[in-house]
């Protein structure tokens, strides 16, 4: 185990404007970032509906990740019926398993949900025609039998992405989650009351499995938040809600997968109740562990483990940011006390990931509980660039051990820069975290 | 979180009851205990009545005191007693006229069991956001507010009532009601008589914009073909807060309501503090200009002060009160809108007359029933600029609704 206080992880690369946080365009806001199956690829959704794909430069040592391709994947709409705009901002992006040359992902607004294809194109060019013979002009042939045939060849690769398919008009809420099954054929999408099962080849009809919607929606009390496919089951999947429960259900039980096969619920302290516990209890997000053992659950103060098998109570609970607690008010009025973190695994299931406030986010090992806590902000790069010690590395200083948890603690926590989004590479220990319009990128390998 | 999810708690939370006034302050901890407190889900029935009776009235005086009346003098220009002779009643009327001749005046007709005060404050923001340009008529129909029958008097006459401080209706408005009659087609026919008593003459009377709350909306739109027929001018006629039928269904449960209320007060400010608490008006000024009119001291004298109104009487009146409200909305050849508070609800009628761009909607939130009371300024900004919008009459362009 690393005595390092940042645990062995060190800056690697930042993308992004890297400017005031005054000055942020707002669709360059990040809003997702997922590493593919191979860990080779990173893509990043913003609000601008456009996505960003990234890929590992093999040639370097360490790690090393350079822009690949950009396409613009959602454009703004408007809902002329309810005179609702919808919002082009990419909700989810997830990679299908790599059966060729080309990457399929899935990405996906508050609407619909796109299959791009990701591939490089070879463009070839006229190089000889019966007017250019690659040097000069000809003369028009006269005769038939001066024709030829041009010839084509290879001028540049460019990588094109291509839309294949579009699930579009299947949800009456906004989409927030989408996971693709193991069996890579089918793929579920979540809203806030109903989740859809989709095949990837069909996009004009899709299987409704979880409908929550009350009959008078005046009395909606609870919403689902997330949802994810079991990574190797393909009939079980999972999703959490905002009455602080996750269900699992077996879609072998039941066309419609309303009863759980399984709800993992806390008991809650009745001596603890306030207004807000509702509202902090609510899930914001929720991951199976690569080896489908054990359910990560983030609500908006702790990180909760649970073992598949044990219902009762979860294996693990972690506090992320206690301090908040003494001011839940001040944050129900700003509503922050309503953001979405989402949480983490490592590839080895041995560690897992969270974000915070003031740019601020932290890594738990799962044994251990112990923790690192790093800040995804300037401070990171500029460290780097002098060469001076590692961040962390400092005891006694702002950015010693108890430095930087202590200065999570601090009263003047920016509120406007929050670590919701973030992606631990399939196969080594590396992390990357959307800081609003910046892409960090860590590395401890 | 979801967009959905955050407008269903903020609704849980509009509902909950409001925060009683902190009593001292305590170091440091208020918001935790407001956190705390906050829990409690609202009940179906109001809170309990507070304690009245001669007792207890002295000792309560202190924290009675904001709920002190105010007198209607800052909000209305004149208050005016016009006698009306074909149905031999005097009005109260409240007047502010307008600062030309040919401005437009707001007729406020209130709803049952309230009185024209409840318009003091909407008649105040009217003013200023017309620049005087609108005037406000707003009376208290029969059996309610001030008003009263003379008896013998058979000649048009308008007696000017200066402000008092008191604003204690007077014992001489304590006749028992001869005439009780409350039909619609009577309260129409007052409204009429009124209006065509005051501006006897329609070619060079001010323009009419007619606003009624409730009862009162029912009252306006069938009162405006009646004005429209006799040739008067009719900018536009706006019903608040009613719609027919779900006013309709909700009639059989009104008398399990009005059981909950109170029959009476130990003293007008308590009565004010009734409103106040139980939410049926929110704002505390409006109460007390409106209250002190829909209150009578008692003649039995347990309890002091009566409902000047109990509506309990009035139960026989409802069914016609409400009946046909949309389609005779719909069908007034005026400029038409309807303000709704809170939660818009169309009966389909209104709906379909939506649709079809017949009228304007307009909902405010935040506000309950008495929505002209709760929020007087958003209200006056709503009607000043539907006035400003339908009352330039440009020669040979057909306005709203004309045929």
């Amino acid at each position: 185990m690393d005595s390092d206080s940042s645990g062995g992880w060190r800056f690697a690369q930042c993308f992004g404007d890297k400017g005031e946080v005054e000055d942020i365009t707002e669709a360059d806001v990040i809003s997702t970032v997922e590493f593919d199956s191979t860990g080779n690829y990173l893509a990043t959704g913003d609000k601008g509906g456009r996505v960003v794909l990234f890929e590992r430069n093999e040639q370097k040592k360490n790690c090393e990740y350079k822009f690949y391709t950009e396409f613009q994947s959602h454009e703004p709409e408007f809902d002329y019926l309810k005179s609702l705009e919808i919002e082009e901002k990419i909700n989810k992006i997830k990679w299908c398993k790599r059966q060729n040359s080309a990457h399929f992902l899935l990405s996906t607004n508050d609407k619909t949900i796109k299959l791009w294809k990701v591939f490089e194109k070879s463009l070839r060019v006229v190089s000889e025609s019966n007017h250019w013979d690659g040097q000069r002009n000809l003369p028009t042939p006269l005769s038939p039998m001066h024709l030829r045939l041009p010839k084509m060849t290879q001028q540049d690769n460019i990588i094109a992405a291509v839309p294949r398919k579009v699930y579009a008009n299947a949800h009456a809420y906004h989409i927030h989650s989408i996971s693709i099954n193991s069996d890579q054929e089918t793929y579920i999408s979540a809203d806030d009351l109903r989740i859809n099962l989709w095949n990837l080849n069909i996009s004009d009809q899709s299987f409704n499995i979880v409908d929550i919607k009350p009959v008078n929606m005046e009395e909606l009390t609870e919403v689902i938040t997330s949802s994810e496919f079991h990574p190797t089951h393909c009939n079980l999947f999972m999703y959490s809600s905002s009455k602080s429960n996750i269900k699992l259900a077996d879609m072998r039980d039941a066309a419609l997968c309303d009863r759980h096969a399984k709800s993992f619920e806390e008991e809650e302290d009745p001596t603890n109740r306030s207004f807000f516990s509702e509202i902090i209890s609510s899930i914001s997000d929720v991951k199976f562990s690569h080896d489908g053992r054990y359910i990560l659950s983030r609500d908006y103060l702790s990180l909760k483990i649970w073992d598949i098998n044990m219902d009762s109570r979860p294996v693990k609970t972690i506090p992320i940011h206690d301090h908040l607690r003494g001011k839940l008010c001040d944050l129900y009025e700003n509503d922050c006390i309503f953001d979405k973190f989402e949480c983490t695994w490592s590839g080895t299931d041995s560690h897992v990931l969270t974000g915070s406030y003031h740019n601020y986010f932290r890594i738990f090992d799962v044994e251990s509980l112990s923790d690192v806590v790093l800040q995804a902000d300037k401070s990171a790069f500029k460290q780097k660039k002098i060469g001076g010690p590692l961040p962390g590395n400092k005891v006694g200083t702002k950015n010693g051990t108890r430095g930087l948890r202590d200065a999570m603690q601090m009263e003047t926590l920016d509120f406007h820069k929050k670590i919701l989004h973030a992606s631990w590479h399939p196969r080594e220990n590396t992390i990357a975290i959307a800081a609003t319009n910046n892409l960090f990128l860590y590395s401890a390998a | 979180m979801s967009d959905l999810y955050r407008s269903a708690i903020h609704a849980r939370l509009q509902k909950l009851p409001p925060m009683p006034p902190p009593e001292e302050l305590e170091d440091g901890d208020e918001e935790e205990e407001e956190a705390d407190t906050l829990g409690s889900l609202p009940s179906m029935s109001p809170p309990p009545l507070p304690k009245s009776g001669p007792g207890s009235a002295s000792t309560k005086t202190s924290h009675l005191d904001v709920y002190k009346p105010i007198s209607a003098s800052d909000y209305f220009d004149q208050a005016l007693e016009i006698n009306v002779p074909s149905p031999q009643l005097n009005f109260r009327v409240y007047y502010t006229p307008p600062k030309a001749k040919d401005g437009t005046i707001v007729v406020c007709h209130h709803g049952a069991g309230y009185s024209a005060l409840s318009f003091a404050c909407f008649s105040k923001e009217v003013t200023r956001l017309s620049n005087g340009e609108c005037g406000i008529f707003a009376f208290d129909a029969r059996r309610h507010g001030v008003q009263a029958q003379l008896f013998g008097h058979s000649t048009f006459s308008m007696h000017h009532i200066a402000f008092t401080g008191k604003t204690v209706p007077t014992p001489e408005c304590r006749t028992p009601d001869v005439d009780a009659n409350l039909d619609i087609l009577t309260l129409v026919n007052d409204c009429m008589s009124l209006l065509t008593t005051v501006f006897p003459d329609p070619a060079v009377s001010p323009s009419l914009l007619l606003v009624g709350h409730s009862l009162g909306g029912s009252v306006c739109v069938r009162t405006v073909p009646l004005l429209l027929e006799r040739k008067y001018r009719v900018t536009g006629v706006t019903v608040l807060d009613v719609v027919e039928e779900f006013t309709l269904d909700a009639l059989p449960h009104m008398h399990a309501l009005l059981h909950t209320r109170p029959t009476g007060f130990g003293s007008v400010e308590e009565g004010i503090e009734w409103h106040v608490k139980t939410n049926a008006i929110r704002n505390l000024t409006s109460a007390r200009i409106s209250i002190p009119a829909i209150l009578v001291p008692s003649t039995s004298g347990n309890p002091p002060w009566r409902w000047r109104t109990p509506l309990e009487g009035t139960a026989p009146y409802w069914i016609n009160w409400f009946t046909s409200l949309s389609s005779l909305f719909l069908s007034c050849k005026t400029a038409r809108l309807l303000v709704l508070a809170g939660t818009e609800r169309l009966d389909r009628e209104l709906m379909i007359g939506q649709m079809q761009g017949k009228f304007q909607l307009e909902v405010i939130s935040g506000v309950g029933h008495m929505l002209h009371e709760d929020n007087p300024t958003r209200l006056a900004e709503i009607l000043v600029e539907f006035w400003r919008r339908n009352e330039r009459v440009i020669v040979g362009v057909k306005k709203v609704g004309e045929t």
